[in-house]
């Protein structure tokens, strides 16, 4: 899995590709750890480029979510399609995470 | 995948999932099955080789076989066996997808996925062994964002 960062108009933006299994999950983790620590809440990350997630990397997206809910920040998933779009669905995080069709649209709910 | 069908005997390690998956989306692209296919069927085999891993046998290691062939309806089927205890995945419950974010706690979505993307999905305890068989369609349609 690779991960790549930009800052869109006071948007962080997390570019993911690949798979997020349990082997690259901790990549994920420490991503947001250290972005948080900095003082970083409000993320939007774009899955275009992920193959697929599995549980592993559920468990990665929660512990994240409820570490930026906690601190009152915006975390939202958007570019979700095939085997990303149904691991979400199937695992009901389409209904506890805010997900977007788009990066622009992500962008500006954040930024709304 | 000698006459359609790969036999794969390793240590039930976490440094094992890798081969494991590379080995059985070899299996399954051998026989045919799209690259999509290839995505849920790596996705399956993690969360099922790592139950194993972890609740089977508790992160200490044991034999588990992993057997890759086709069904008599020419359906990709994998099965794996452990000699851990009685351990019946699919009792596991599956999450109902309806919690919020502040009272979901991280994990429990494995079976929910093996269900999910798999055509069947059938546990059995047979010679002191564990034996999870899951048999996979050659094509599902891709989703996209609605």
């Amino acid at each position: 899995m690779e991960l790549r960062e930009r800052r869109e108009d006071g948007v962080l933006v997390l570019e993911m590709s690949g798979k997020m299994d349990a082997i690259a999950t901790p990549d994920f983790t420490a991503w947001f750890d250290s972005r948080i620590s900095a003082g970083e809440y409000r993320f939007a990350v774009d899955c275009s480029g992920l193959s697929y997630l599995t549980s592993a990397g559920l468990r990665g997206v929660l512990t994240v979510a409820k570490q930026i809910r906690a601190k009152q920040g915006r975390l939202i998933f958007c570019g979700l399609s095939g085997v990303v779009l149904e691991v979400f669905e199937a695992s009901g995080f389409l209904t506890i995470l805010e997900t977007c069709p788009t990066l622009p649209d992500a962008r500006a709910a954040i930024q709304g | 995948m000698t006459e359609n069908r790969t036999v794969l005997e390793l240590d039930a390690t976490f440094d094992n999932l890798l081969p494991v998956k590379d080995a059985v989306s070899a299996a399954a692209r051998a026989a045919g099955y799209p690259d999509i296919q290839l995505l849920r069927i790596e996705v399956v085999v993690e969360e099922a080789y790592l139950n194993v891993v972890h609740h089977a046998y508790h992160d200490r290691g044991g034999e588990v076989v992993i057997v890759c062939e086709l069904n008599d309806q020419n359906l990709f089927q994998v099965t794996i066996m452990d000699h851990a205890d009685y351990f019946e995945i699919p009792s596991v419950s599956s999450r109902s997808g309806d919690d919020s974010i502040d009272v979901r706690q991280p994990g429990g979505c494995g079976m929910t996925l093996i269900r999910s993307m798999t055509k069947s999905a059938v546990w059995r305890r047979e010679d002191d062994r564990n034996m999870l068989s899951m048999v996979f369609d050659k094509t599902a349609v891709p989703r996209k964002f609605v």
